[in-house]
């Protein structure tokens, strides 16, 4: 009961307004008070007819009484008008003579007094309806009395007083009051059941009066939390579809646009990765205009890619070029787009000449565009030339000792020659282009080793004094045939080494050699050694031709040799240098040249070295390990 | 018995040229480089030019252009080459009337060439000169 009114008043307070109930409840009270006074009035006026029609027969039935009783006794006459007098619903009763006097009254103080002159309302048959002006709300009936011989004419006069009400006594009282309960009730089951129906619809105006915008962000704040009835639940419906549609909206308006963002992105991206790739891209119209250039063709071209586009084609390249590409892209367009047929043109540049390769596709199925790739091929084109240069070289060389050895070894076989120093002679050149064919390859092998890297150290401890008599021995022959002085100076504490004893020999033999070989005869040659703190110094002077400031770089670059005349008369590949400085680096050193043309060049190596206290004898172990892994290298070969 | 102007810097080809030509009972006269050919050849005139190509100086066909020009060749003259572009050498040796020998060579060979050059007539200078068949000089 408690929780029922608190509900109630809680529900009506938060729901309906109180007003709104107060003036409804209002107005149904006075609504059935109304009614229920018109039907009081209603009986009223009833009763009031029914006591007059009673009380004009009754009048009639006096005046007949009174009349048959006067003659024998007015006393008793008097008598019978004074108790009619008291009856109830009677004002008063007289008889009035002729004369106009009340002869009888039931109030005796009016007896002998003129009575009123009554206006006459009608007559229902005896009986004559009549009003005292002065007294509107009564009623007259007025009946002569019947008169026997020698009486007076009188007239009865009974004035009709309203009859008598009493709430007490009426049941109407009881009836109201039951209506009144029983509308009350239905007042409140009617307010209930509207409160209920109203509810829903006032929560629902209340939320969304509280909602502000956007709405779309708090539907489900709209949601009712009790379903109440239908319309809660259908709301409740409404607004779960609705949501649901805003989230699938929502969801597909977010797929389309991470789809946007990611084709912009991804757009964007491509156009990044097509800027940046190293192979010129060159989109032309049909004109002749730039449509696109990514930044290396733009580079490639000599422009920019702020400059270039929109800029006619026929600015870069010449006409000849220009149809070629057009006929290629003709063709291509034929062939479905096969970029398998390119052009390649060199251009002038102040600051060099470079090669590009062209290939053109067709950018459309209309032929419209033409896509343009284009390729610094100036670095392949050199490669090219450089191994063109190089297997130039190498054959020449290779095929000098081979022409020796076929010449010499069919001069025997033939049986030509008779005498013993000849036929000796002839071994020994055999036996000479042999080894210096073996150089040749052993060069060639090495260059391509550090060509691609595998070259690998054998590292052991090198003794440096021995290392630089034994190349200056096997140059010393030639030296001698040059009647070049080859001087050899060592300190008196040689620095050791640690590296390929092998390589670094052919490193000393490259620098000796060459520098025999371009040395004129009478020369001078001086190869040194020195410590230098933990580092090992070895120079190798002479007084050859010497080396112009701008070769000094380019003398260690591969397949590289001096364009001079007394340079290219003498044998070489262009390799020697490049495997010293090559070699020289693997030991974590490094080579450097001096050189005054025409006067001589000097060059040093410079190589990291061990200490020199106490390694001695371990070194001396070392080496004859060293060799002893060799010798068994050797055997294990054969 | 001729007498032949062998031009070869490498001394040791040189040296087996001789060595055959002379067997064959020919005067060889060596030199080893273009310049000293040219200078030798203008004092004595050879019966036959056999020459390399890379010489110091001046190369093998510069020295027969001159020669040629100067018309102090009786023979086709010989070229022994080493060099890669052979297909040039041999074409401009061919203008001058001379026949090409790659290397390595036979020797044999070489000296079949050089009695087949002596055994033909002066050069005929010009495009229209026909190289003797290659096939037989080439080694087998």
């Amino acid at each position: 009961m408690r929780w029922r009114l608190k509900s109630w008043v809680h529900k009506t307070g938060e729901e309906i307004a109180p007003w709104v109930g107060l003036s409804l409840g209002l107005l149904y009270l006075v609504a059935v008070v109304g009614m229920g006074l018109a039907a009081v009035h209603v009986q009223r006026a009833e009763l009031n007819a029914q006591h007059r029609s009673g009380l004009q027969r009754w009048s009639w039935w006096l005046a007949q009484n009174v009349g048959r009783v006067r003659g024998d006794s007015p006393q008793a006459a008097g008598r019978e008008i004074r108790r009619a007098g008291r009856e109830p619903g009677v004002a008063f009763c007289a008889t009035v003579s002729s004369a106009g006097v009340f002869t009888t009254h039931s109030d005796p103080a009016k007896i002998g007094k003129p009575a009123p002159k009554l206006i006459t309302d009608g007559e229902d048959g005896a009986v004559q309806l009549a009003r005292d002006p002065n007294r509107q709300n009564e009623t007259v009936f007025v009946v002569r009395l019947p008169a026997a011989k020698g009486e007076t004419a009188e007239e009865l006069w009974v004035a009709a007083a309203p009859p008598p009400f009493s709430w007490r006594n009426s049941d109407l009282v009881f009836w109201l009051g039951h209506v009144l309960l029983a509308v009350m009730i239905l007042f409140l089951i009617a307010y209930r059941s509207l409160r209920r129906a109203v509810q829903p619809l006032a929560v629902i105006r209340r939320r969304l009066m509280g909602c502000e915008q956007p709405l779309a962000d708090r539907l489900v704040a709209l949601r009712l939390n009790d379903s109440f009835d239908e319309i809660s639940t259908s709301w409740n419906r409404l607004i779960e579809f609705v949501s649901q549609m805003q989230e699938e909206l929502r969801r597909s308006r977010l797929a389309t646009d991470v789809t946007a963002a990611m084709d912009g992105y991804r757009s964007e991206r491509l156009t990044g990765i097509l800027m940046q790739i190293p192979f010129g891209v060159l989109v032309v119209e049909r004109e002749g205009a730039i449509a696109f250039a990514n930044r290396a063709a733009a580079g490639m071209l000599g422009s920019s890619v702020e400059n270039i586009e929109g800029v006619d084609i026929g600015q870069f390249f010449e006409e000849g070029l220009r149809l070629s590409l057009l006929a290629d892209n003709k063709a291509a367009r034929s062939g479905h787009g096969s970029i398998g047929r390119w052009t390649d043109h060199t251009f002038r540049r102040a600051h060099g000449d470079i090669t590009l390769r062209f290939w053109s596709v067709s950018g459309s199925e209309s032929g419209d565009e033409h896509i343009l790739f284009i390729q610094d091929v100036t670095q392949a084109k050199e490669a090219e030339r450089a191994r063109d240069h190089f297997l130039y070289h190498v054959t020449h060389e290779l095929r000098t000792p081979l022409t020796n050895i076929r010449a010499y070894a069919e001069t025997l076989s033939q049986g030509v020659l008779d005498d013993e120093q000849t036929i000796r002679e002839c071994y020994n050149v055999i036996m000479g282009e042999t080894q210096r064919l073996n150089r040749l390859v052993e060069d060639i092998l090495n260059v391509s080793q550090l060509e691609v890297g595998t070259a690998r150290l054998e590292v052991g401890a090198v003794q440096l004094d021995k290392l630089l008599r034994g190349v200056v021995q096997d140059v010393q022959g030639s030296a001698d045939s040059k009647n070049i002085d080859l001087v050899l100076s060592l300190p008196a504490k040689v620095p050791q080494l640690r590296g390929d004893k092998e390589r670094l020999a052919v490193v000393l033999t490259n620098l000796v050699g060459n520098a025999v070989k371009y040395t004129p005869s009478g020369g001078r040659i001086d190869v040194r050694c020195t410590a230098d703190g933990s580092r090992a110094r070895i120079t190798v002077t002479d007084t050859g031709i010497g080396i112009r400031p701008e070769d000094q770089e380019k003398i260690f670059e591969k397949f590289f040799r001096v364009d001079d005349e007394r340079v290219s008369a003498l044998p070489g590949t262009g390799l020697g240098l490049a495997i010293v400085k090559e070699t020289v680096r693997l030991h974590g050193g490094a080579v450097f040249v001096e050189s005054t043309p025409g006067k001589g060049s000097t060059f040093t190596v410079v190589l990291p070295s061990l200490s020199l206290e106490g390694e001695t004898t371990a070194d001396g172990g070392q080496a004859a390990s060293d060799g002893s892994a060799a010798a068994s290298t050797r055997s294990g070969g054969n | 018995m001729a007498r032949i102007m062998v031009a070869e810097d490498d001394r040791h080809i040189a040296r087996v040229i001789a060595l055959w030509l002379q067997r064959a009972g020919h005067v060889v006269i060596t030199v080893f480089d273009g310049r000293s050919a040219l200078e030798m050849m203008r004092q004595d005139r050879p019966d036959l030019l056999l020459t390399d190509v890379n010489m110091p100086g001046m190369d093998g066909l510069d020295l027969l252009e001159t020669v040629q020009s100067e018309g102090l060749l009786t023979h086709p003259a010989i070229v022994l080459t080493s060099r890669c572009d052979q297909m040039d050498i041999e074409a401009r040796a061919g203008r001058l009337g001379a026949v090409v020998h790659p290397k390595p060579f036979s020797p044999l060979h070489l000296k079949e060439a050089v009695e087949a050059a002596l055994g033909a007539g002066a050069p005929v200078g010009g495009v229209e000169f026909q190289t003797p068949p290659k096939q037989q000089l080439t080694p087998a």
